[in-house]
């Protein structure tokens, strides 16, 4: 499997923002490195099986029922 | 009965406290209170209904004071395994992994390791969950059930006392002593295979089968699954097919066609429900798949002999009361108790219902063990117990009576110099919050005393009940394996 140091070379931007809800218009960061995970998953288990996902969790009963409704055993 | 109090920190609920010495003690008093008294074994049950209110009894019988409740042994054929002993124990015997290998299998699959250290096999049977690992286990074994009460001893085939969710037919005032069944002969084999979430998680669906060879055929078999209706249930209709069909070779499912076309038929038998960890239509699919593997695998164990047991070994030992006596205190009272914590002595006046956790943290300061989730599936309340990690918020205080208790704030030496594990989790950065770490470091203390080279396998394995919500576990890994390299030299 595929680590991040197999990850090409990033390049970041700063985008100018006002958060409403944040002090000073900060906007967390925590959290923000975790939504890109959810899309990779989903974008390895549409190369794997064909089947785009895009509600989370992704579980066994979904990809299973997913699975017969593309009409594989 | 709400099923979700909003606080799990303490045990509400209040409750006489009963000790008994001897089982024939713990009968009589379960005799005297009947259908008011629960009976305590691990309590990694019992105490979560009781916070989560589902039960309310007026009496608890603990029968952790029982010394002779617990043990696995071989007695001319028939193998014998008291009530009290602990699952981790059937997961790290060499003998059941070699001559009741499914039971074995079901055992390392159970739970947490917290849960499996402190929880029995007895209380596990008389739980009544058809989620239950090591029901589907002892009923492919064709296991007996020894129950005691106040009229005597009666012995019934384990699949007897199998009822509904959460009940089963033991009596009331009837006590479970010990489960017995025939160790397996050369030409028979056993496997257990579970699905589910996570693996400290109960299955989705989970089977049992055992399987006697018979020359290059099936000369029969024994199918049982669990969480697929109100009670573990067999696949007799799978059975009869399997036993007539070719022998089934390794591999691939579509390869086997006979076989997977028997393992189909347990539709017929599972009434499976939808559920927090699946849905009936999975489980009743992915029954299929999980029966013909474990067909497939118990038929390659007759060939090639039953696998080896994990590394590691459940340290339990039989408890010595300060005095082998019974004895009680009333909901309303309390109790003078011994406990030796972190090598100290002490003397503390406390409740039935008080929690060793809370005891340690609000009476003694001991903060270093965490309320995390309340009900045993966190790991951040873990303590040692007499040598074995336990979940603090699970333990009855007046059931550590005697104990020796060990918390994070006992690793370091006395002079403040750091244990080489607290060293090894900074150096790898093993904590971000550091909430769950004083729960990891007594596991992984645990894990290198058992196994002084632990694989990553074997770590992620041992802190399957232990929850990390920030770092990730990769770098705790990294923490055991340095301190296991420094220490091996």
């Amino acid at each position: 499997m595929d680590e991040s140091p197999k990850v090409d070379d990033l390049v970041c931007f700063f985008a100018d923002t006002y958060e409403p809800t944040g002090p000073f218009g900060a906007k967390g960061i925590g959290e923000a490195a975790m939504n890109p995970v959810a899309a990779a998953y989903a974008n390895a288990i549409q190369n794997a099986i064909g089947v785009r996902f895009y509600e989370l969790p992704i579980t066994p009963e979904k990809v299973l029922a997913a699975l017969e409704t593309e009409g594989r055993p | 009965m709400t099923g979700q109090p909003t606080n799990t920190h303490i045990l509400h609920h209040a409750f006489d406290y009963l000790c008994p010495a001897t089982l024939a003690d713990a009968v009589a008093a379960l005799a005297e209170r009947g259908e008011n008294a629960c009976v305590l074994a691990g309590g990694t049950n019992l105490v979560v209904d009781m916070k989560l209110e589902r039960v309310a009894p007026e009496a608890v019988i603990d029968l952790s004071g029982i010394s002779d409740l617990a043990g696995i042994r071989e007695d001319a054929g028939t193998i014998r395994i008291g009530a009290l002993t602990p699952i981790r124990a059937l997961a790290t015997s060499a003998l059941l992994w070699e001559k009741a290998t499914a039971l074995a299998e079901a055992a390392a699959a159970f739970g947490s390791t917290q849960i499996a250290m402190r929880g029995t096999i007895g209380g596990n049977i008389c739980n009544g969950s058809p989620a239950s690992d090591t029901v589907p286990a002892l009923l492919v074994l064709e296991a007996e059930a020894t129950l005691v009460s106040a009229d005597g001893e009666r012995t019934v085939a384990v699949g007897d006392l199998l009822k509904g969710p959460g009940t089963t037919r033991v009596r009331t005032g009837e006590i479970l002593k010990e489960v017995r069944f025939p160790a397996a002969g050369n030409e028979t084999a056993s496997a257990f295979l579970k699905l589910s979430r996570v693996r400290a998680d109960l299955s989705k669906v989970s089977a049992a089968v055992r399987l006697v060879r018979d020359g290059d055929r099936i000369g029969s078999v024994r199918i049982e699954l669990g969480s697929v209706g109100p009670t573990v249930v067999r696949a007799r209709k799978t059975e009869v097919v399997v036993a007539a069909a070719e022998p089934p070779p390794t591999g691939e499912r579509q390869a086997n066609k006979k076989l997977l076309e028997a393992a189909r038929l347990v539709a017929d038998d599972v009434e499976p429900i939808d559920d927090v960890r699946s849905t009936a239509d999975y489980r009743c699919k992915a029954a299929i798949a999980v029966v013909f593997d474990a067909v497939t695998l118990a038929w390659t164990r007759t060939a090639e002999g039953p696998p080896s047991a994990p590394r590691g070994r459940s340290t339990a030992p039989a408890r010595q009361q300060p005095e082998p006596e019974s004895w009680q205190v009333a909901a309303d009272e309390t109790v003078e108790i011994e406990l030796r914590v972190n090598g100290r002595d002490l003397v503390l006046d406390v409740a039935p219902n008080e929690l060793l956790l809370n005891v340690l943290r609000e009476r003694l300061e001991l903060t270093g063990a965490k309320y995390g989730c309340g009900i045993g599936e966190c790991g951040a309340c873990t303590v040692w117990l007499d040598g074995e990690p336990v979940l603090g918020c699970l333990v009855l205080a007046v059931s550590a009576d005697g104990g020796d208790v060990r918390t994070v704030e006992g690793l370091a030496a006395s002079d403040g110099t750091l244990d080489p594990l607290q060293q090894a989790f900074i150096d790898e950065n093993a904590f971000q919050c550091g909430y769950c770490t004083p729960g990891m470091l007594m596991m992984t203390k645990k894990l290198l005393e058992e196994i002084p080279d632990p694989t990553e396998e074997e770590t992620r394995d041992y802190l399957k009940g232990n929850r990390c919500r920030c770092t990730g576990y990769a770098s705790i890994v990294r923490a055991v394996q340095r301190t296991a390299g420094e220490e091996m030299g």
